[in-house]
Order: C-alpha cells, then structure tokens, then sequence
C-alpha cells in the first residue's frame, strides 16, 4: 500500500466533524477520486493527507510511515499538492514557479542549484510548456496554470500527487486534457493520485477508484465499475441520476423533469 | 551582469561622497588623507570620524530598509507593503519623543526609539496571533492597530512638549537625519549588516514564502516559522536603523519595487539588487540632503520628494 488513511477525523470545532472515520487506502499506480457535493470534506481530507490541517483522530500512513512522524521537507518529498484556487501577487516566471518543486531538497540558506534547474526544465517539457518558461505566470490561462502546477509537482519528485479540483476554472476541452496528461504520468511513472473532482463522468473515465464523500463520510467506496451505479449517486447528491450505456461508454446524467420539482 | 555595475557605481558614489560637505578640503587634500600623507588632524577627523561614518550608515540603511521592504513584500504577499507596516516607525517615533520629554541624552533617545520600535512590532505580532498560526491578514489589521496607537503617543508626546526646544526635536527627529551619525553608533551598524546577511542567505525561500501559506507548507516549508524569523530579522534591522537616522519612508517600498522591474520577480536577484540600489539611493539623496544647501535638508523629506515622483514615472512606465 503507497498510502492508508485510518479511522480518521477531523473538526474545525470539538463538537462538529467534518470527517468522520474515514478509512481508506491507495496503490500504487492508482488514481483514486474523491466524489461529493459541495460542503462534503474532500479538500479537508486532502489536507489531512498534506499536514495541512491536523486530524482529530485517525492516522496517516505513507508506506509504513506515519506521516506524524515525516517533518515538513520529507513529506513534501512524499505528497505534492495541486491546490484548487491559485493565483501569484508577483509575476514569477514560468520556472521561477516550478522551481519552487525543488524547496524539499534545498537547504534553507541555498538557492536552486544547476541540477535542481535541469530538473525543473524538464519537467516543464513534460507538460509541453518550454515555449512559455520565461513568461510570467501570471498572464497565463487557466489550463496553462494548471499545466505549470503540474509540472511543479513533477519537480517536486513525489510519489503521490494531491489534486484539489484540477478541472475547476477549465473550459470543456482542457478538462479532458489536463486530466488525460495527469492519467498518462501516474500511469507511465508509476505515481499515485487523490483528485476530488465534481464530474461524475470525468471520475467514471479517468479514476481506478472512487470513494463518495457525503457530511464528512464515505458512503461508498470501491472500483469505479462497482461503486458508480445509480444507486449510490443518487444517494450522494440527493437527486434522480440514470447512467446510459452509449456504446460502451457510461454515461451519468441527473432526471431533468425531477429537478424542477423541487 | 547587473550587479558588477551597481556594486562598482556604489563604491565609486561611496568614495565620491566623501568629498562632499561643508567643511572646505579640498580634493586633493582628501587624496592626501586617504592615502596617509601629513595633512593637518581636523581633515582626519572630517573625512573619517565625520563624513566616513556617515556615508556608511547612509548606505547600510537604505540597503537594510529595501532588504526589510522586499522580504515583507514578499510574506505579506503584497508589492506595496513597506517595512514600517507593524508599527517599528511609529514605535521608535514614540519612544525618541519621550526621551526627548524625559530631557534624555541622544544615546538614551536612540535605546529607546529601539526598544519601542520592536515593542511596537510585538505588540501587533502577539495581536495577530492566533492558535500558534499568524495569518497575513491579521498581520496587516494588527499593524493598523499598532500604528495609529502609537502615532496617537506622538501627537500626545507633541502635545505637552514645550515648544521651545522640546518639539521642534520631535518633528525633526521624526523627518530623519544621519547629520547625528558618529562611530559611537557602530553596534547598529553591525546588526544592520548582520541582518541584510541572514535577508541574503534565505532569499530564494522568499519567494516560497510570497506564495499561499498552505501551498508554501505544501512545498516542504515551515511557513509560521520561517515569517517569524523574517518578522524578527527586519524589525531588527528597521529598528536599528530608525533608532539612529530616524523616519526614512519610501526606500523599503520602492526600492524592491524598482529591482523587481530591472531583474523580474525572483528573489535570488531581487535582494542583491535591492542591497545595492538601496545603498545607492540613500547615499545620493544623503548627498543631497548635506549639500544642496548650507543646513541640513530632513532626508525623510528629501527621499519622499525625489521617490514619489520617480515612482510616478516607473508607474507610468510600467503602464504604457
């Protein structure tokens, strides 16, 4: 197992948890997604995951390590982390951004070395970015950011990526692309991924497992093939779903004339 | 490539300036003094008691003020942020006016204007502090907070100064001079350099630290600690350097501003080069302030007439 979370809880306050016993584990080369409403916890587990916010109960194993035990630098060697909003006040370039991937493996009075630039430039290339490296970060697009982002973490050299929505803010097409690029780099580097996504079609195509997240607990958890039926979205989002087999693909879409019941 | 021609000029403008003041020597016999000819003991004294001093400290404090002006820019995450922000200016302005009421020697003026400068940015620290975590924001708010406390202190410290002798202290100390400048004074320098030195080594974390708090800890970086660390290094350095020169504004706000638009926004070359055109900055406008003309122009009030229409015009560069 590359990653555990264990009976873990989590509350901004003592008496109202936003995550409750959340057990679940992550091989590698896995993609696993997290599925919710609004409101249901899962970039809060994400950040159980990164240190980011303490857990209440529960533990965090990264191969058999606690991640209690792992300081901020080698957890950071660990777990890179796409965060769901992300703008710059200043307008770093291209590889100024991806370079700050390198921080876990440089001293706190160094500054990038040649190497730890080589390895930013390349990763830059992965994501096909070497075009814009020397321009702003600030004045690109959305999906141009996201790939940027990316491409940090790919500096960064960890073995399981955390990705907060990397689909908000994108048009249709960058949708698929930046998530077909994310699949085809676990995949072909033998990473692992936490993504929480709101399309159930995109968790359906690109994830080898689902866990659905509703007030802070997983109600249901497994393979994509078993866990996504209409039962189970249906009690996700309180709502009529039907899922259409359309030449092999599925396909989940809401019963329009219920919505306009309510 | 930059920084080898902003050193040279800095060195050149450094000895330049000290063939500058009142005091008539002319330059040959600043030559003859430099180099250790028989020249009479009044000119050792103006070149390296009076006019050396001086120089130095003008070009510390505008290197130390840009250095503290481009590192909180960076963990306030905000370019028009300056050193002054938690309240060391107004702190240090209290306490110089209350040694000055108390009818204190310069030298316990100075303590105290550093003291309550530091104890001014605590203040705002421990306000803005929340479960061991010091958010951005807070900071800011706390700041305000701090900053208008102590300017009330001045105003009040004004208020029941006798204005013979006691107020036109205050105002001046407030509109800042290096005129009072001497080796006496040498320990500040020593924390200034020692703090632009710590500003350097960490500099490339800066930019780390100007992104969101959880993507800097995301990165591996201990975000509370290390804004800490920055917090305490710069108020050392700001309030070292205000205790002794006074209220310097603009520098720590434009000078990063200006290196940014030379070198782009990477702190690895934002900090040398904010080191050495801050150090450039004060040493000319000090030139300024002792030469234009026979009494001494406040250098408080001589970097805000020459900053503000000089960002203007970078402004409306960067504009067009």
């Amino acid at each position: 197992m590359k990653l555990k979370v264990k009976n873990l809880y989590f509350g901004y306050k003592k008496s109202f948890k936003v995550l409750k016993d959340i057990t679940f584990s992550l091989k590698q080369g896995e993609i696993f997604t997290l599925l919710g409403p609004n409101g249901s916890g899962k970039s809060t587990l994400l950040k159980c995951i990164n240190k980011l916010l303490k857990p209440q109960k529960g533990v965090v194993f990264i191969g058999d390590k606690n991640i209690n035990e792992l300081n901020e630098k080698e957890l950071a060697r660990e777990v890179s982390y796409l965060p769901q909003e992300h703008n710059s006040s200043f307008p770093y370039t291209v590889l100024d951004i991806v370079l700050m991937g390198r921080a876990p493996y440089i001293g706190l009075l160094s500054s990038p070395s040649k190497k730890d630039v080589m390895m930013a430039k390349k990763a830059i290339e992965t994501v096909g970015m070497t075009d814009l490296i020397n321009k702003p970060y600030t004045e690109l697009s959305g999906g141009q950011k996201k790939l940027v982002l990316i491409a940090r973490a790919l500096a960064q050299d960890a073995e399981i990526l955390l990705l907060d929505e990397p689909t908000n803010h994108l048009d249709f097409k960058n949708q698929y692309v930046i998530l077909s690029r994310i699949k085809k780099l676990i995949k072909n580097r033998g990473l692992s991924a936490i993504m929480t996504l709101h399309d159930s079609n995109l968790a359906m195509i690109f994830s080898d497992k689902v866990a659905m997240l509703k007030n802070g607990k997983i109600i249901a958890y497994g393979p994509v093939e078993e866990v996504m039926n209409e039962r189970n979205l249906k009690e996700l989002y309180e709502m009529e779903i039907e899922i259409f087999n359309i030449e092999n693909r599925m396909i989940v879409l809401p019963k329009l004339n219920t919505l306009t019941e309510r | 490539m930059s920084i080898i021609i902003l050193l040279f000029i800095l060195i050149l403008a450094a000895f330049l300036s000290l063939f500058l003041g009142t005091f008539p020597i002319s330059p040959v016999e600043i030559i003859y003094t430099i180099i250790g000819k028989n020249v009479p003991d009044t000119y050792r004294t103006v070149i390296y008691d009076i006019r050396l001093p001086r120089v130095l400290f003008a070009v510390a404090v505008g290197s130390g003020l840009s250095v503290a002006g481009a590192s909180y820019q960076s963990i306030f995450k905000n370019p028009l942020v300056s050193p002054y922000i938690l309240g060391v200016s107004s702190g240090a302005a209290f306490g110089a006016a209350l040694a000055i009421l108390l009818h204190q020697n310069v030298y316990v003026m100075q303590t105290f204007a550093f003291f309550f400068g530091i104890l001014a940015t605590l203040l705002a620290y421990f306000l803005a502090k929340e479960k061991g975590r010091v958010p951005v924001l807070s900071l800011v708010i706390a700041g305000v907070i701090v900053n208008s406390f102590f300017q009330a202190l001045v105003g009040m410290a004004k208020y029941f100064a006798d204005t013979q002798n006691q107020l036109p202290s205050i105002v001046f100390w407030i509109m800042g001079s290096f005129s009072g400048v001497d080796w006496d004074n040498v320990s500040v320098l020593i924390v200034i350099l020692v703090g632009i030195g710590v500003m350097y080594a960490i500099r490339w974390y800066l930019n780390i630290m100007s992104m969101d708090d959880e993507e800097a800890k995301s990165l591996g970086v201990d975000v509370d600690k290390f804004r800490k660390v920055i917090i305490v290094v710069s108020t050392l350095i700001t309030a070292s350097a205000v205790s002794v020169v006074g209220i310097i504004g603009w520098v720590g706000l434009i000078i990063p501003h200006v290196s940014r638009l030379i070198v782009g926004p990477d702190n690895v070359k934002v900090i040398p080069v904010s080191i050495l055109l801050g150090g450039l900055f004060l040493l000319i406008a000090d030139d300024l302030a002792r030469t234009i003309t026979t009494g001494e122009i406040p250098i408080g009030i001589l970097t805000s007439l020459v900053g503000a229409p000089f960002f203007a015009y970078l402004y409306h560069l960067q504009r067009r």
